[in-house]
């Protein structure tokens, strides 16, 4: 009840409430620095680590021990005299105490209804480091770090143009954590961007640690198996969805970008795409919609082709199949059930160990385990083969979130090869591609533009020429800009 | 506006592609299962034959909504008829959409277990095909599903249709009326009322209907069975029973490959034609989603309707949709006269 108080302009029942509520007794690292200012009793709150302790003496301190006694309001000649940049008055406590925490330097003085917090933040931070899950082969090699400010600057620094707004709030109401909301003025859709602000209105979360815990807390239908968002740790591919209309959220002490609406076929882009050439960008696409396929529905396919339409297969492949599987302890259902656990488990192994040791562990029982179980007739080599081809697959995939989808999937298409055979197939991809479609992402269905059909550019499966792709897409306002971006190739094909 | 105009055009066209999909499943369960037998050499014309009355009705529907100036059959119907015309149209589809379904799940549980030899009772295996099928009952997601799917099926079905008609006897056609003149009767009574889904296109917005659907829709739906039937030898035609199994016998003849592909297209075509009906059926009975348990009851209902027996099912449910079509095309009539008078009304007064 304290902390909604109006800050009193004692200074002595000042200190005895921020002592309360900083706890200032148990931690050490809670700062009181009594002083006078323009002969009047003041007090300036800090937390040690946030500041600059250089900043404070020379911006705040110093200024304020220079003051003369004076007539005119306080509050009018501290901001006259303090020369920080930024200057936030708080009409309570409990502002004073989130100033303190975001690293200002808050002062009281004696007459004085309000406290002033002065911004004089130096936090210990990671620099800008390439992003450690998005490589690329071209394209910029920075990623966000766990400082909001960095991120926005990222960003800002991409999108140099007014109209790329940042909203701050604050999310969490034991722990506030500020949390950005970023879009591109003229793009975004302001259906859409209501939509995503009402949903963290309401919001009713003691704290929220992570864009991940966030993002679950956002989504359309977070039990659903595939992701309707994007988590990414790049600022060219968080801007360029913002180009798309997109909405971008940034939350302090997270390494990554929470991008939405998002379509299936964004999980599947990469930034590579668009800084090669369109012939390449477009090869790699296929590349990757075939990973995905094999990862899905390769193992399930090897088990209904084996086990139900041995007809199906070519006499040599059938021949070779039957006479190893006649050695082998396990049905072929349950040795492909087995086998991708393994990689499963090997996968897990290898990203829990740090450094060069995690590639290593996976490479070497990789294949250790796969040489050793074949040799012992555990497992058919044929088997071998599919599960690698299907965990490539599954790798080749660029969005972390939709791997693990995959992984899961993939279990599921097991499942129903192994009993239903091809039909069985037949229907998962059906179901799947069903319940794919009745996905949406901030009320955007997930399979768009594909289904239900939507105006787009040449850049969902394949992507087409740089210089047919419009700013804009189906998410955002604009979709037209006029004129030839080659301007200068007068041929009737070239510029358009 | 003219974002949202778009959205709604987009969803409507998703919404076309699945009565498109229900229309061509209809026209090849009758096609295969009634026609088959019943004609003999003569199904290779009886099948467009009675797929007219279902373009007829279609047509007749359209003719309607513009003489009514309204965009949607219901709304024709509340305009001209009042409340009650609509919810005797709405009911009347529903029931027969409710047939369609039961009829679409008995034939896929009979392919199941007569026709590729699936080990399990009928009720297990129609239980396990609900209970996917109740994963795929999304009031948005089964139509954009179907869109999404569209060009596979359509794809799948060109490449059965140009092996059997690579196949073909074409001395089959002959002799042209089958198998006398009574028969062929039986036959396009029986199967007269096949497309009569086409009427389905018209319950969505006029200014949204894709003028290419009805045409596709029919070609996708005629195409297929006259290829098959066409390639099976006639002869053999006459020994099939008006049974659920004939479609594998058909297709027996075909390449290895593309038999295996066949017998995908016709299970997928039955399962999602069913969810189809039901997703229909739903949308009629609870327009406003005020019920969203309503889609997986019809599913357990359908499912469970597999613990009787199959021929007896069959026999019961082909007299309501080989008569009961007649209802709603005999009330697009009615809705066609009075719309007409009243507008010619309104001419001559106005």
């Amino acid at each position: 009840m304290q902390g909604k108080e109006k800050i009193s302009p004692s200074v002595n029942h000042s200190r005895s409430v921020m002592h309360r509520l900083l706890y200032a007794g148990k931690n050490p690292d809670m700062h009181c620095r009594d002083l006078v200012i323009a002969g009047r009793e003041a007090a300036v709150y800090y937390a040690d680590g946030f500041v600059s302790a250089d900043f404070l003496q020379r911006y705040v301190i110093a200024p304020c021990q220079q003051m003369q006694p004076t007539d005119e309001d306080i509050t009018l000649a501290l901001k006259e005299n303090i020369p920080g940049c930024d200057i936030v008055a708080a009409e309570t406590y409990d502002e004073a105490v989130r100033q303190v925490m975001e690293g200002r330097a808050v002062v009281f003085v004696e007459g004085m209804a309000c406290a002033l917090g002065v911004d004089v933040r130096f936090f210990v931070r990671r620099g800008i480091s390439p992003p450690l899950t998005e490589r690329v082969v071209l394209g910029p090699h920075q990623g966000f770090n766990e400082s909001i400010r960095d991120n926005i600057t990222l960003i800002r620094r991409m999108l140099p143009v007014p109209g790329c707004i940042g909203e701050m709030r604050q999310i969490g109401s034991d722990i506030p954590m500020s949390l950005c909301v970023m879009y591109l003025e003229d793009a975004v859709d302001p259906e859409m961007l209501k939509r995503l602000k009402n949903r963290l209105d309401k919001l009713n979360v003691p704290h929220v640690l992570s864009l991940g815990v966030l993002e679950q807390l956002l989504e359309d239908r977070p039990r659903a198996l595939f992701p309707q968002s994007l988590l990414t740790e790049r600022p060219d591919r968080a801007v360029s969805m913002m180009l798309e209309g997109q909405i971008v959220l940034l939350l302090d002490g997270s390494p990554q970008a929470l991008v939405l609406p998002v379509g299936i076929f964004h999980l599947l882009h990469t930034p590579d795409d668009t800084s090669e050439r369109f012939i390449y960008g477009s090869f790699l696409r296929v590349i990757r919609l075939f990973g995905l396929l094999c990862a899905l529905l390769l193992p399930g396919l090897f088990a209904a082709f084996t086990v139900f339409h041995p007809e199906a297969l070519p006499v040599t492949l059938l021949t070779a199949v039957l006479e190893s599987q006649a050695a082998m302890p396990l049905s072929i259902p349950a040795e492909t059930f087995l086998m991708l656990m393994m990689f499963n488990l090997i996968n897990e192994a290898g990203t829990r160990v740090p450094g060069i040791a995690g590639s290593t562990l996976g490479t070497v029982s990789g294949l250790i385990l796969g040489q050793a179980a074949v040799e012992a007739k555990l497992v058919h080599p044929l088997l071998i083969i599919v599960v690698a081809v299907a965990s490539l697959g599954s790798y080749a995939i660029p969005d972390y979130a939709l791997r693990l989808a995959v992984r899961l999937a993939q279990l599921l298409g097991l499942a129903a090869g192994c009993l239903f055979g091809l039909y069985g197939m037949v229907l998962f991809c059906v179901a799947g591609l069903i319940r794919l479609c009745s996905l949406t992402s901030l009320g955007v269905p997930l399979m768009a533009p594909l289904s239900p059909p939507r105006r787009h550019h040449q850049d969902v499966l394949v992507r087409g020429p740089a210089w047919l792709q419009r700013p804009g897409s189906y998410l955002s306002r604009r979709m037209n800009f006029p004129g030839r971006m080659r301007g200068w190739d007068r041929r009737r094909h070239g510029g358009n | 506006m003219e974002a949202i105009e778009r959205r709604h055009q987009a969803e409507s066209r998703t919404r076309q592609s699945a009565a498109g999909l229900l229309t061509a499943a209809a026209i090849w369960r009758t096609s295969v299962w009634s026609l088959a037998p019943e004609c003999g050499a003569a199904c290779w014309w009886m099948i467009p034959l009675c797929a007219v009355p279902g373009v007829l009705m279609a047509l007749v529907a359209s003719a309607a909504l513009k003489c009514s100036g309204v965009q949607t059959l219901p709304e024709a119907f509340r305009k001209m008829l009042g409340r009650r015309g609509a919810s005797l149209w709405k009911a009347t589809l529903a029931l027969l959409l409710l047939a369609e379904a039961l009829m679409m799940m008995t034939a896929l549980i009979t392919f199941f277990t007569r026709g590729i030899g699936t080990q399990g009772t009928p009720l297990t295996l129609a239980l396990l095909s609900g209970g996917v099928l109740i994963a795929c009952m999304h009031r948005d997601g089964l139509p954009r599903g179907i869109f999404l799917v569209r060009w596979v099926l359509v794809g799948a079905g060109l490449i059965a249709a140009v092996d059997a008609l690579l196949m073909a006897r074409w001395d089959h056609i002959f002799p042209i009326g089958g198998e006398g003149t009574e028969v062929n009767m039986t036959a396009l009574l029986s199967g007269s009322g096949m497309a009569w889904p086409l009427t389905l296109f018209h319950q969505e917005q006029r200014r949204h209907l894709t003028k290419s659907a009805l045409p596709l829709t029919l070609a996708a739906g005629v195409v297929f069975p006259v290829a098959l039937l066409l390639m099976f030898p006639h002869e053999w035609l006459l020994n099939l029973q008006n049974a659920p199994e004939n479609f594998t016998a058909i297709i027996r003849h075909l390449h290895p490959g593309v038999h295996t592909l066949c017998q995908c297209l016709w299970m997928l075509m039955l399962f999602l034609g069913c969810g189809v009906s039901l997703h229909h059926v739903s949308e009629l009975a609870d327009g406003e989603n005020r019920f969203p348990w309503l889609p997986w009851l019809l599913v357990a209902v359908t499912s469970a309707s597999q613990a009787a027996d199959a021929c007896a099912l069959v026999a019961v449910l082909r007299p309501m949709i080989v008569f009961g079509w007649m209802i709603p095309a005999f009330l697009l009539l009615i809705l066609l006269l009075v719309s007409f008078f009243k507008r010619e009304r309104g001419r001559n007064g106005g």
